[in-house]
């Protein structure tokens, strides 16, 4: 123990102190090291909001009209008035349209069996046939609905409508028109924060590859000393990172930023700490650079795109992907930050998120310091 | 020159070996990946937790919740009786949506004149779940609308009806196809990695110096460095794939050896890409950062999330730059369309022509490394 009280914390201070200085001026001097704190979250999030924009805005469509009416081509011209569905060459049979749909030119066919006209005007049922790709689901429900929903205007314009007993009408609330981006970068701005985070375990597995370390042993500087110093370093460049990432999505993808500023970057630090502890805490156990990525990327990066509820809902019937979610801090950021950005909640909504990440990064703080101060033994 | 090349090769292996932790993850965690995203994948999307003010207290109105609540993507969890509690249900992410059924709402149904509405509210911070919630919710009460109007109408409704159908996965379900990808995406990342150290792993650590005064040849040193990553993602590759087939049971309607075959040529070309990644870069942290960002343009134009065909032009002919759009093609032709070598010439010829060049690249800015 350091002797007197006042004076042992105070040379302590200096020491954490020695320790910032020099890992700022470790991170200043490495070009790469400091794209990896500082800008990494930025450029990552700019790549990724391109990779999850789900809207399908535009799709090609091969007819068949077996039918040849002008209701027919009626129809077709109200499918491809707007300009999102356009049509390929008029093809004569079902074989051809496959081929074209085998090479990937064509989104759908849609075939307009003979009779269509008549059928429209007697009013009766008039069918057609639309068939979609299976192997991609996703573009595949966006088109039968965009195809769906401009047949149905246009059904109901020629026909008129029956009288219905009662309508829907919908209203979405945060993201009115739902754009996929609006939802997304919110999401994914826990996705890229864990790149600062790998970079402060880096920091510590660098300096055992290099072998700096052993240096640092030797130096009268405390495990809970050096390990706090780390996490400051880390932990305050991850939140200008924050910053630049915010830039980013509210003035490049124009998301709506209807919280508090001071809230989001508070509970941002919440979340980097979290997620530094962690990081801390793993790279206690490993001794290599590429076995410090590896594990990060493999067991919080890859797990977070699809098991936080980032795209698809969290199973709650499903204990297993249910508890595997709540392990993970992304998971809670995710709701955070979308909550703050979109919903303009506060932290008195979020208290358990808010919570569990402060929890768990304490914890893994102080088992990761038991843990240092052994090894400096 | 075997005898070169079988020295670096035991030396890359017991380096690699004695990394216990960096071995056992690279074996251990793409076999859980695969189970953990199969399973939050597989399932579609179900259960979406809403929540109904019923104003009305009608038999139309318990209709209408019923037939919301046995629709497979909904459950009516919450009943709240005015919009405030429904809306703090919505803000603590307890319920994903509100239908809101007016009072009086039966009478007005039966006049002539009024059309009464639902008021469907969705939050729309998750686009996925609002989407397939808003069509749930419009169907089920649509699907009443028309019965009701049926039995008015005596007979079919007129106007256009759309049939769909969809071809090669009829049920139109997710799993197939996002655990194929999965499969292309992991053996992909965990390749890249492990190659990306090789050649910066040396310099970093400095013991390139030695390596470059033995009488080891450029084209050697880069088939003893590629040996590693070529194992581990075969192995993880096959692993990973009996996964797919025993607990998912993804269909494979092709043939294996073709797709094990085809995976092997894969994997040197994208070995190729990692090992030049590996002689540009002057760090691993450098290494590692462009890999990130490889890998996060390899899932935005492979067609790995969106399909190529619906990326602009000019991104469609950069894609084919990349061997994940090519491998991901082949996997998902032979599980699950059962192509053969013959409809998959396009992308094995590209493969073939993009692993010949990256090969001479690598070898080329190796020169310069070395010397």
């Amino acid at each position: 123990m350091a002797p007197g009280g006042h004076l042992g914390l105070w040379h302590s201070l200096r020491r954490l102190l020695s320790v910032i200085i020099k890992e700022y001026k470790h991170i200043w001097f490495d070009p790469g090291f400091l794209f990896l704190t500082l800008f990494s979250p930025a450029v990552l999030l700019t790549l990724l909001s391109y990779v999850f924009s789900f809207d399908v805005e535009y799709a090609t469509l091969a007819v068949i009209n077996r039918d040849q009416s002008p209701q027919s081509f009626d129809y077709l011209r109200a499918l491809t008035a707007d300009g999102d569905i356009t049509l390929t060459n008029p093809v004569a049979n079902y074989d051809e349209a496959i081929k074209l749909f085998k090479a990937g030119d064509v989104d759908a066919v849609l075939v307009i069996p003979p009779g269509f006209g008549d059928h429209l005007e007697g009013r009766e049922e008039a069918p057609v046939n639309l068939v979609v790709d299976g192997t991609d689901p996703t573009t595949a429900v966006s088109v039968m609905s965009s195809v769906e929903g401009r047949t149905q205007a246009f059904s109901q314009n020629t026909v008129g409508v029956t009288a219905a007993p009662f309508e829907v009408r919908n209203r979405i609330w945060f993201n009115p028109n739902l754009r996929s981006q609006h939802s997304m970068v919110p999401g994914l701005m826990a996705l890229v924060l864990i790149l600062p985070s790998m970079a402060a375990a880096l920091g510590v597995t660098r300096e055992k590859e290099v072998g700096t370390y052993e240096t640092m042993v030797t130096t009268p500087i405390r495990g809970h000393e050096y390990l706090i110093g780390k996490l400051i370093v880390y932990l305050s460049l991850g939140l200008v990172s924050t910053l630049l990432a915010l830039a980013v999505a509210v003035y490049w993808f124009r998301v709506p930023f209807r919280g508090g500023l001071g809230v989001y970057m508070l509970l941002t630090a919440d979340y980097l700490f979290a997620l530094m502890g962690y990081c801390l805490l793993l790279a206690n156990f490993i001794s290599s650079q590429r076995a410090t990525t590896s594990l990060v990327l493999l067991t919080l990066f890859i797990p977070s795109f699809f098991l936080t509820g980032l795209t698809f809902p969290i199973d709650k019937s499903s204990t297993g992907s249910w508890l595997t979610a709540q392990a993970l801090p992304t998971t809670h950021f995710i709701t955070i930050s979308r909550a703050v950005m979109l919903k303009a909640l506060g932290v008195a909504d979020l208290l358990p998120d808010v919570t569990i990440l402060g929890v768990g990064g304490a914890l893994s703080l102080v088992v990761s310091i038991l843990l240092f101060s052994k090894k400096l033994r | 020159m075997i005898h070169r090349l079988a020295a670096l090769i035991v030396k890359e292996l017991i380096q690699f070996t004695r990394d216990r932790i960096l071995l056992a993850m690279a074996l251990m965690m793409p076999i859980i990946q695969i189970y953990l995203l199969g399973n939050a994948i597989g399932q579609d999307i179900q259960n979406i937790s809403i929540a109904v003010i019923d104003y009305d207290h009608s038999s139309l109105s318990r209709e209408i919740i019923q037939a919301l609540d046995n629709t497979k993507e909904l459950t009516v969890d919450y009943l709240p009786g005015n919009l405030a509690e429904a809306r703090a249900l919505v803000n603590a992410g307890e319920a994903t949506g509100i239908v809101v059924i007016p009072p009086d709402f039966m009478e007005d149904t039966r006049s002539p004149t009024d059309v009464p509405q639902i008021q469907v509210i969705l939050d729309g911070t998750n686009t996925f779940t609002a989407g397939r919630a808003l069509r749930a919710a419009q169907g089920a009460v649509q699907s009443l609308v028309k019965d009701a109007q049926v039995s008015t109408s005596n007979g079919a409704l007129p106007g256009i009806r759309v049939y769909a159908e969809a071809l090669f996965n009829s049920t139109l379900n997710f799993q197939d196809d996002a655990i194929t990808s999965q499969l292309a995406l992991i053996t992909f990342q965990i390749t890249s990695i492990v190659a990306v150290m090789g050649i910066v792993r040396e310099r970093d650590i400095g013991t390139i110096e030695m390596l470059t005064i033995t009488p080891l040849k450029r084209l050697e040193l880069i088939g003893g460095k590629a040996i590693t990553p070529f194992i581990i993602g075969l192995v993880n590759f096959v692993l990973m794939f009996t996964i797919t087939q025993v607990v998912f049971g993804v269909p494979q309607r092709g043939s294996f050896l073709l797709l094990l075959g085809l995976t092997a040529l894969y994997l040197i070309c994208e070995i190729g890409y990692a090992l030049t990644i590996s002689t540009i870069t002057r760090s691993q942290q450098q290494a590692i950062t462009v890999v990130f960002v490889w890998a996060m343009f390899a899932m935005m134009l492979s067609g790995y999330l969106v399909s190529v065909a619906t990326l602009p032009p000019a991104l469609q002919w950069i894609s084919w730059l990349i061997p994940l759009r090519h491998y991901l093609g082949i996997v998902r032709g032979v599980m699950v369309r059962g192509a053969g070598i013959g409809s998959l010439l396009p992308e094995v010829g590209s493969i073939l022509g993009l692993t010949v060049v990256m090969l001479y690249v690598a070898q080329r800015t190796l020169s310069r490394v070395i010397e």
